[in-house]
């Protein structure tokens, strides 16, 4: 099966955000040009350059693209719409590369947008009662396998709740993160909201904005573009959710199907990888995914965790960014948001949250579905 | 076949329950809850899809109490709970109230009972830890 090793390479050449930030009453039409405008200023191109666009959003509603973008100028680039639950924009950043790497556009964008509105699941009209589909909800889904996870490892609540302790501290140094407060244990453990997860353990929703241009070596030098900012998109992966046995997590099995493929496509270990951004809507996610993608054995994260590892100036910086617990989850903009921290990690530009001497990068995202997108990203 | 939109239970007249579940008569799997539309195994439709009735009892995987919800039944705090059936299939449900989230452990046995709703006809399932068995 060929992917993006087999294709012409794409690089990443500019990013932009405007801050995740709580429901508000800004424009969604604001919102994203201002993070559409960043990263065409990022990357030393003009609007007229881009010529294709995958506009990921889930709560907006039908065909925002045009909307927002004809205040860029009226180009006539091709635009599309993604939806794809909660990997929206790291599918909308899948077509971009796509699309680039396929010889359809030389350079396009992958913008993210969403403001907090009610998630409308397809999922519940199927006319297909289950037990207690109202009752379950997703942070009670994760609670559960926060649940059995303790049981088999040994692991505390207090073990778990370290990871926001951890992203709210990268958050506090990001100010496009929807929550930038450092917190103490003590701070995070209040607030119960289902078992062992409290509210500083959940990711916060509302609104923002990312943008992400990717385009081919062509088109940098066609246009000038710095090749010493340019990130290499090295593996674009894609899967949705099989069986896996009856209470197996399927969230855990999806993701290690998903980064393994996109390891073996950029011909990469995991322990090569120096900056994860990844699902860590609740803070189990972040344990959970860590050990299915091999960063360290079953029931280890934990330790790893308390030991730094995962720390930025650690062996691998996971969620440098504050993650989703703390830069936020506005829904749209969260998978190219990821592409953007991960590039500005990759080129030194991180600011008070750089890794030293990060060159590798994986940024994964699972949606509702499910289904689970990973890319590798490399300089 | 079952009335979509309802609860996939039947109450059987000694008061127990059993859980309507699906049998694809092309590769033998067993799933819950009932659907017509294909089996998620092979893709078999149509009549290769059978009701199977399933003992509403197994061992309990995982539980927590929900401290949150955003309607006022079941009023939180609630306990939910996995439970792996007899039958092989994984059921999440909520537990009866009044259960003591600390007498629960991975593996006891439990079962499942319907009570009415509050009001109207409809039947609501809950889970109770089987009363006086142990876990082999």
């Amino acid at each position: 099966m060929s992917g993006l090793r087999d294709l012409r390479p794409v690089h990443v050449v500019g990013g932009g955000l405007h801050r995740y930030q709580p429901a508000s009453d800004t424009s969604y039409v604001t919102i994203a040009l201002a993070a559409v405008r960043q990263a065409v200023d990022d990357a030393g191109i003009t609007w007229p350059d881009v010529d294709s666009a995958y506009v990921g959003t889930c709560l907006l509603g039908s065909a925002p693209g045009r909307v927002i973008l004809r205040h860029m100028g009226g180009s006539g680039l091709a635009i599309t719409h993604i939806e794809n639950a909660s990997a929206s924009g790291s599918s909308a950043f899948r077509q971009a590369c796509m699309d680039v790497a396929s010889g359809f556009s030389d350079v396009s964008i992958a913008l993210g947008v969403d403001k907090h509105a009610p998630f409308n699941n397809a999922q519940t009209k199927t006319g297909v009662v289950d037990l207690a589909t109202d009752e379950i909800v997703p942070f009670t889904h994760f609670a559960l396998l926060a649940n059995e996870y303790m049981t088999r490892h040994g692991v505390t609540a207090e073990q778990i709740a370290r990871v926001a302790v951890k992203n709210h501290r990268n958050g506090a140094l990001n100010p496009y993160a929807h929550r930038q407060q450092a917190r103490s244990l003590d701070e995070v453990m209040a607030g119960p909201v289902s078992g062992i997860l409290t509210r500083l353990q959940c990711c916060p929703v509302g609104d923002g904005a990312a943008a992400v241009i990717v385009a081919s070596q062509e088109a940098m030098d066609r246009l000038g573009i710095d090749r010493n900012r340019a990130v290499r998109v090295t593996a674009s992966a894609a899967r949705s959710e099989r069986l896996y046995g009856p209470g197996e997590g399927f969230d855990e099995h999806l993701t290690r199907e998903t980064v393994a493929r996109a390891l073996d496509e950029a011909g990469r270990r995991i322990d090569e990888v120096d900056i994860i951004e990844l699902h860590d809507a609740f803070t189990i996610e972040e344990l959970l995914y860590l050990e299915a993608i091999g960063l360290v054995p079953p029931g280890h994260a934990a330790g790893a965790l308390a030991d730094g590892a995962f720390d930025i100036g650690g062996t691998c910086a996971v969620s440098p960014s504050g993650g989703l617990l703390a830069m936020g989850h506005p829904i749209g903009p969260t998978g190219v948001g990821q592409v953007v921290e991960t590039v500005r990690q990759l080129r030194g530009e991180a600011g008070p949250r750089q890794h030293p001497g990060a060159r590798v990068g994986l940024v994964h995202m699972v949606g509702v579905g499910s289904v689970c997108v990973a890319h590798v990203l490399e300089r | 076949m079952i009335p979509p939109s309802s609860v996939p239970i039947k109450q059987l007249s000694n008061g127990s329950v059993e859980l309507l579940g699906l049998r694809c008569g092309a590769c033998g799997t067993v799933a819950f809850p009932y659907q017509a539309y294909g089996c998620e195994t092979c893709g078999a439709h149509g009549a290769a899809l059978e009701v199977a009735a399933l003992p509403a009892s197994g061992r309990l995987r995982n539980w927590v109490t929900v401290h949150r919800h955003h309607r006022p039944i079941p009023a939180a705090p609630f306990i939910v709970g996995t439970v792996i059936l007899d039958a092989g299939p994984a059921i999440r449900a909520v537990f009866a109230e009044g259960t003591d989230e600390t007498k629960l452990t991975a593996g006891s046995r439990i079962e499942g009972a319907a009570i009415p709703a509050p009001e109207g006809d409809a039947l609501f399932f809950r889970l109770t830890p089987a009363a006086g068995k142990t876990a082999p």
